[in-house]
This record gives structure tokens, C-alpha cells and sequence, in this order.
């Protein structure tokens, strides 16, 4: 796929992903700040409170009437943990203008309106006006306690707090309810300012072309800003060993036992790290990977049993929902699976299979544009901008020696369990 | 075999064949992807639990059969499909929702070997009583995942309390103890009563030649003609059984589901649901009055949502979302229905939203995933694909209007998730 990369100024650039089989294009600006404690539920709600209203679009209701017109123009955002940085994605997706039933310009309407909104918040003596900083506060807050219902995010989340207890990584990724609470205009405004002085912007377009002077007009605003330190994302910590298993066992009203385990694994900064992504997916990934193969298929203990690598922190998951009285059983298993790809205990056909697997996968990402924005505003670590296809290339000439050498240096760290009440 | 093109206008088409067995097939071209789809379906979901079988003899099945069903599928006599599928490198998947069993694949390379494997699986059951114990095991897990889950309670608490006998009120996998009565004998009935050609569909959207998938299709589909399943719906009372039901799991927040059960004798046709759409994104869209003012006042936030519900013999309109108040979300959605009935709909923001559901389904012909399940769809329910376009163009507020009649108070259920108490 050809993409290309683009500086714009100072702790900016773009990467453009020239491709004509879409209907619709893509546009997504990634800004980029260290993890800080203190100041992450502000960070957190930025791109949720700049995509609700800005200075030239006041009402919220009228914004998204707005986006109907626009043939249901997707304005989107998030905010992620990635490595020991915090990203902030603001994006539009559009339909392309050939669509228009009254021959609008549908993208460069919804591109401007995406930059004056991240550039032009609705703010009055540098701080965001109440009522908006209310609503978005109450839907963050609903956020995090929304997915503290979920058990099986509840339970990963927990693995996360505490393998990472002393780590900056185990900030959550919108801040706890009580941070949130803590916002004042003010100081969101001043996070406001902060993101544009110091965040490094990743913008990513994934269209047939790339919207007229967008580059200008982001230099323009950039400029308004004193830019300086802006973030440097090489620096993540990789997760730290332990002398000993740490175990949490939790109690709470469920049916049924949720069992995530952290393992540390030894990646290279600013690498593919292509060799760990074939060991994870051989040890936990697909139909063929030796937990499903195993744990669910033959011994019958659960329904989901699956490995999640994070490379850019080193480290990675294996989360299963059993019954309390298996939970050993299950642990055992797993470790035991892991210690077989360490021994090279595993077929040729399955290891194969995985290869042909991740190759696969990552050739259907080419047809997603919001695969493809993922991929690239989470590249941000890597020296090379590989394409899918390029990655896929160099998975396919990883070996099995060298996947049980991965294998061998995965040490367990946290075991996290939460169990019904009333079990032992 | 019966063959049709389907072009819309703005260059997206299909070809359909029925073919002489009676097994539709859809397929889209998307020579610019680098992937591509498939789907093989029956309309055989966890609703269809009476029917008779080939001798004419009606069969009742446990609650969860048609889901444990298609766990089983994946199993046959020479080895598991996902191996198979794993020489080929595909990620293959199925789900079973109420009214409609589906196995599919998604590939970078080798589309055609693939196929072959996904037709050729789901015609080959093998069942036997010693993988049906061990299935069990995995998916009592399944049912357990779910028990937990307060988004799923919330809906089928509310089913149950709608519906007095029609079985969307039960759960897609049943119960523990509902799977444990199931045995090879069932599997094999439902599978000879559901799994044959004029009940099923297959749905293929990517970079793919037509002309070849429908010959594969044609040689892999083994010949058999005129059967047709007769299924037995249990007659539904009029009303619901409940109009409020509460529960307590470990939540943060209360999470709620409020239903509209709607007078159904049959499946509602393409425009009726384009219709009620329509005017629910008018009613509770993100730019409508209703959705500003319970924004406004706190007691809605990024998780409320709204949806038609359709099947054979149910259908309902719900609204859901997390809330501290879910009764007062209520008394809002109520008001405003009030309000559109004395005042009729916002034509400004009518014209919106049919803007909306046009780009809307420009933006699914980026996705073969996405093509593939609107095939399914427009199967099921039968219509063509492109009428919807069609549809969601030329209706006007005033057809719209008409719909708000659905919405009454009377026949509406409220179902609560509340956290424990400390």
C-alpha cells in the first residue's frame, strides 16, 4: 500500500495512505503525551469535550445535525494507554463527494470542521464553558463505571493495577471517577494548552486524496502555540520482573471465576518484535493456538482462554472465565502449554498454521480504515513505518528456534483471580 | 438455477442465483480489496424450537439447541474444521442469534480453497454422544460469561416480562439445564429439518470472481429438492406480562432496557422497518430534542441506544443505556412520543436523518464483513438489498408519522439492572 510520510512543523507530521478502494475517507489527528498521574482524566477528556462542541459549533445537538447532513459524517474519539504515553485520537470519516445528492463537498466540510473544533474549543476567559464540562464529565464517569461492570474488563483492568503497582503503567487510561469529579474548567483548558504545545500530532489520512492544504492549515494553527519538549515516544519502561508471583484473589457477586495472568516478555524498543507476536498468537491466539487447543478443546474448562501481547510495554495476558474449583487446574495448564513452546513442543502444522494466520490477518487490515489508522497511530514507537504487508513479510521468515527462545524468556508475574463469593 | 444482477446507482452490484436446490447465493465483486468473505447461513436460530420433522412428526427442542448446534458443526468424522481452516490461513468463525445460524471466513489468500472448506463442513455433521459431553463443559462456560454479563441480563429480563410464550424470550444458549438434555438424536433432527438447501443462504462479498463462486457453489451443494420445514409458533397474547422488572448484579451504574412489544403475526416488511428507523433517530437520534434534553438533565450518556427487534412472530423497539435514573428515562422517551403525536415530526430534522441512513449504507459498502451480513438480512427478511436505498430515499415524514401508533405505553416493559447493595 503506498503511504508516505509528511512533516508538517516541529513535533508534527502526517502519514498519508493513498488507497482508491474506499467509499469513504478517513482522517485522524493522534496526539501524543507521557503518562502523568495527576493529570490524566484531564488529558483523557479532551478529545471527548473538543468532538462535543467548539466555539463555532456551541451546541452539541446542533453539531450532530450537522453531521447528519453530512450524510452521517463519523466524528470520533478516543483516548488510549499506549506504552507509557497517553493517546489522544480526534478523527472524522466521511463518504467520499461523489455521493452527494446536491454536489456538496462533504470531506473538506467535515475536515474543517475537525480542525476548527480541536483549534477552536468554546471557552470563555481560558476556561471551557460549565454546562459542556458537566455533561462530559458525567459521561466519563459513566464510562469508567460502565466498564467496571464488565467483569471480564474488570478483572484485566485489575491484572493491570496490580503487575504494574509501581509503574506508571498502571494509570487507568481516563483516570479513576474522583479525577474526573476534580476537573474544573480551568484546568482542562490549561490540559487544552498543554496537549498543543507539547504533545507530539500524528495525523493519519487514509483516503483516495488527501484533503486540500490540510497541512497548511494544521501548520497555521500549530503556530499559534509556543511548541517546545514536545513528546518523545521512545521511552517506554518495559514491565519489570518479579522474584516472585505476585497473587491477587478478589470476591464479588459473579457466577462465574475470571482468572488473568501477566507475563513478562523481552521485546526490543523501536522493533517489530515480529517473533513475540508468532509466539503469542501460537501460545493463545486463533482456533489452532495451544490454549484453545488445550485448555478449551480438550480438557473442557472454559469457553474463552486467550493470550493478549503488549509489545510496546513488554509484557503479556492470558485471560480465562472458569469455574472457582478449576481455577488451578486451568493455571497449571497454562503454564504448562507455555513451557512446551519453550521445549519446541509443538508441530510443525500448527506452527505453520499460525504463520499463515497472522499473515493473513494483517493482509485483510489493507481493506479497514480504521484498521489501518490504528495501525499506523500505533506504530508511533517504531523506527520503521512498515506496511501490514511489509510485517507480514518478516513474520514469514521468524523460526521456531527462535520462538521457543521468546518462549523461554516469558517469566509469570501477577496472577489476578476473581472469584465468586462463598468460594474458597 | 435463477440468476440476477443488482446495480445501484453509484456503482456497487451483486449477482443472486437461486440455484435448482433452492439455496440462495449472494455475491459481490470487490476487486480492489485484498480480502474476502463468506458466509454460509440458515435460518434456523434459538426462536425455532417446535417444528416438524421429515416424517412429519413434531419436535420439540430444549432451549440453546440451535447454539449448541452450531458449536458441533465444527466438528466432522476426518477432524475439526479450524484445522482445516488453519492450512489455508482464513479466520473462520459462526454465531447463532434468534433467528438465524451463520458460519463464515474472512481470507487475504486462497479464497476458493476456503469456500470449499466452509461448504463442505456445514454439510457434514458428525455427532456423537461423547464430543456432545465434552461441548458441555465449554459451553456451560459460555452461559456463565453471559450470566455475568449485565448488558445481556437486562435484555432478556425484559423479554421475559414482554412475552408470554413466543421463545425470543429465552436465551440464545439456553441453560445449564436446558443443553444437558440435548443428545445426538436432536442435533441430527434439527440439523435434517433446518440444514437443507431452501432454508439456507450463502453470502460471498471480496475479490472474487462470480462466475467462479457460483460454479463451486453449484458442484459443492449436494442436489436435493422441495423440502421446506414447517415450524410452530406458540400463539402470543396480546400485552405484556410485566411492565417492570428489576435485578441486582455487581454494577456501577443502573443499566436499563425499555421495550415497545409490537403486534406481529408475521415479519415486518423492508419498508415498515425503514420506517421505524426513521423515526426512532427522529424520536432519540443524537440531534433530536428528546436525546439534547435527557443529555442535558444527566440522565443519559455514551451508552443509550435504540433498536428494532424483528422476528418471526416478535418484534419490539427498545431503548437502552446506563442511567442513575432509568425511571425518569421513562417518563421521557413517553413525553416525547406524546409530542410527536400531537405535533407530528420535525421535517428539518427528518430530512437529516434520512441523509444520515443514505450515507450510512454508502459507508457499509466498505466493509465485505458488513455486505455479507445485509445479504443475510435482506434474505431473511426478504427484500433485495438495494431496495433499502430505495426505500430510505422516497419515504416521506408523513408515512413516517404513521408509525408513532407503535409506541404505546401499555404494551411497554422497563427491565433494570440495579447495583447491590453495600
Amino acid at each position: 500500500m503506498p503511504e508516505r510520510i509528511n512533516e508538517i512543523c516541529y513535533g508534527a507530521e502526517e502519514v498519508f495512505v493513498k488507497t482508491d478502494r474506499f467509499n469513504t475517507s478517513e482522517i485522524s489527528f493522534n496526539f501524543y503525551l507521557p503518562l502523568d498521574r495527576e493529570r490524566v482524566a484531564e488529558f483523557a477528556l479532551l478529545p471527548f469535550i473538543l468532538t462535543s462542541c467548539g466555539k463555532n459549533y456551541p451546541d452539541f445537538s446542533r453539531l450532530n445535525f450537522m453531521l447528519s447532513k453530512l450524510y452521517g459524517a463519523d466524528l470520533f474519539a478516543s483516548s488510549e494507554k499506549i506504552g507509557d504515553y497517553l493517546l489522544l485520537k480526534m478523527g472524522v470519516s466521511t463518504i467520499d463527494d461523489r455521493f452527494a445528492l446536491d454536489k456538496e463537498s462533504i470531506s473538506s466540510m467535515s475536515v474543517d470542521m475537525l480542525v476548527d473544533l480541536i483549534f477552536n474549543p468554546k471557552a470563555e476567559n481560558d476556561s471551557f464553558c460549565a454546562e459542556d464540562l458537566a455533561r462530559e464529565k458525567r459521561r466519563a464517569i459513566e464510562s469508567i463505571k460502565s466498564e467496571m461492570s464488565e467483569k471480564r474488563i474488570y478483572a484485566a483492568t485489575r491484572l493491570i493495577e496490580e503487575m504494574f503497582d509501581d509503574d506508571i503503567y498502571s494509570v487507568k487510561k481516563c483516570g479513576t471517577v474522583k479525577q474526573v469529579e476534580a476537573i474544573t474548567g480551568e484546568s482542562l483548558y490549561s490540559a487544552w494548552e498543554y496537549m498543543l504545545t507539547h504533545a507530539f500530532l500524528r495525523i493519519n489520512v487514509v483516503a483516495s486524496k488527501e484533503p486540500a492544504g490540510i497541512l497548511d492549515v494544521v501548520k497555521e494553527n500549530l503556530e499559534k502555540f509556543e511548541r517546545k519538549n514536545v513528546t518523545d515516544c521512545s521511552k517506554t519502561t518495559p514491565a519489570r520482573r518479579r522474584a516472585l508471583v505476585k497473587r491477587v484473589e478478589e470476591k464479588m457477586d459473579v457466577a462465574q471465576g475470571k482468572l488473568v495472568m501477566g507475563f513478562n516478555v523481552t521485546s526490543n524498543q523501536g522493533e517489530d518484535n515480529t517473533v513475540l507476536s508468532v509466539m503469542a498468537n501460537l501460545f493463545g491466539g486463533g482456533p489452532y493456538s495451544l490454549l484453545f487447543t488445550n485448555v478449551r478443546e480438550k480438557m473442557s474448562l472454559c469457553y474463552y482462554c486467550a493470550a493478549s501481547l503488549v509489545k510496546e510495554k513488554g509484557f503479556m495476558t492470558v485471560s480465562s472465565g472458569i469455574e472457582p474449583q478449576n481455577a488451578e487446574k486451568a493455571e497449571k495448564e497454562i503454564l504448562n502449554q507455555l513451557s512446551k513452546i519453550g521445549d519446541g513442543d509443538f508441530d510443525d502444522d500448527t506452527f505453520k498454521a499460525v504463520i499463515r494466520g497472522i499473515c493473513d490477518s494483517l493482509k485483510t487490515l489493507n481493506d479497514s480504515q480504521s484498521a489501518l489508522d490504528t495501525w499506523y497511530a500505533n506504530r508511533i514507537f517504531i523506527r520503521q513505518n512498515y506496511s501490514p504487508d511489509e510485517v507480514a513479510d518478516k513474520i514469514q521468515s521468524v523460526t521456531r528456534e527462535e520462538v521457543s527462545r521468546a518462549a523461554r524468556n516469558v517469566a509469570l508475574n501477577t496472577v489476578y483471580m476473581l472469584m465468586p463469593k462463598g468460594e474458597k | 438455477m435463477k440468476k440476477q444482477l443488482f446495480e445501484s446507482p453509484f456503482g456497487a452490484e451483486y449477482t443472486k442465483c437461486v440455484l435448482d436446490n433452492g439455496l440462495t447465493l449472494y455475491v459481490m465483486e470487490k476487486p480492489q480489496f485484498s480480502s474476502s468473505y463468506a458466509m454460509f447461513g440458515t435460518k434456523y436460530g434459538s426462536i425455532d424450537m417446535n417444528f416438524s420433522d421429515r416424517e412429519g412428526n413434531r419436535v420439540d427442542i430444549p432451549a440453546g439447541t440451535a447454539h449448541f448446534l452450531e458449536h458441533k458443526l465444527f466438528e466432522s468424522e476426518d477432524g475439526d474444521a479450524f484445522s482445516k481452516f488453519s492450512v489455508t490461513g482464513a479466520s473462520a468463525n459462526a454465531f447463532t442469534s434468534f433467528d438465524r445460524t451463520c458460519y463464515l471466513f474472512s481470507c487475504g489468500d486462497n479464497f476458493y480453497d476456503n469456500y470449499e472448506i466452509l461448504l463442505s463442513f456445514v454439510q457434514s455433521p458428525y455427532f456423537t454422544t461423547e464430543t456432545i459431553n465434552k461441548e458441555q463443559g465449554i459451553i456451560g462456560q459460555e452461559i456463565r460469561m453471559y450470566d455475568d454479563s449485565p448488558g445481556w441480563r437486562v435484555l432478556f429480563n425484559m423479554l421475559h416480562a414482554m412475552y408470554y410464550s413466543h421463545p425470543v424470550k429465552n436465551d440464545i444458549a439456553g441453560t445449564t439445564e436446558s443443553i444437558a438434555q440435548i443428545t445426538a438424536d436432536t442435533l441430527y433432527k434439527c440439523y435434517n429439518a433446518f440444514y437443507n438447501p431452501s432454508n439456507m443462504f450463502v453470502c460471498v462479498c471480496g475479490n472474487v470472481d462470480t462466475n467462479r463462486v457460483i460454479e463451486m457453489t453449484k458442484d459443492l451443494i449436494k442436489a436435493e429438492t422441495g423440502y421446506k420445514v414447517e415450524r410452530f409458533m406458540p400463539v402470543e397474547s396480546e400485552g405484556v406480562k410485566e411492565h417492570l422488572v428489576e435485578e441486582k448484579m455487581s454494577v456501577m451504574l443502573p443499566i436499563f432496557t425499555f421495550g415497545f412489544k409490537q403486534k406481529c403475526d408475521e415479519r415486518l416488511k423492508l419498508k415498515s422497518k425503514v420506517c421505524i428507523n426513521l423515526l426512532l433517530e427522529t424520536l432519540a437520534g443524537d440531534s433530536s430534542p428528546l436525546y439534547a434534553r435527557l443529555t442535558k438533565a444527566g440522565l443519559i450518556g455514551e451508552s443509550f441506544d435504540f433498536e428494532l427487534m424483528s422476528y418471526e412472530g416478535a418484534a419490539c423497539i427498545i431503548f437502552e443505556g446506563e442511567s442513575e435514573k432509568p425511571e425518569e428515562v421513562r417518563k421521557e422517551i413517553l413525553k416525547e412520543i406524546e409530542n410527536i403525536r400531537e405535533n407530528g415530526i420535525d421535517k428539518r430534522l427528518f430530512s437529516a436523518v434520512k441523509c444520515r441512513f443514505f450515507g450510512e449504507e454508502i459507508r457499509k459498502l466498505d466493509s465485505v464483513e458488513e455486505m455479507c451480513m445485509q445479504f443475510a438480512e435482506s434474505n431473511i427478511a426478504g427484500y433485495e438489498l438495494f431496495d433499502k436505498i430505495s426505500a430510505i430515499k422516497s419515504v416521506s415524514a408523513n408515512e413516517v408519522f404513521r408509525y408513532i401508533d407503535l409506541l404505546r405505553e401499555d404494551n411497554s416493559v422497563l427491565s433494570v439492572i440495579k447495583p447491590l447493595e453495600e
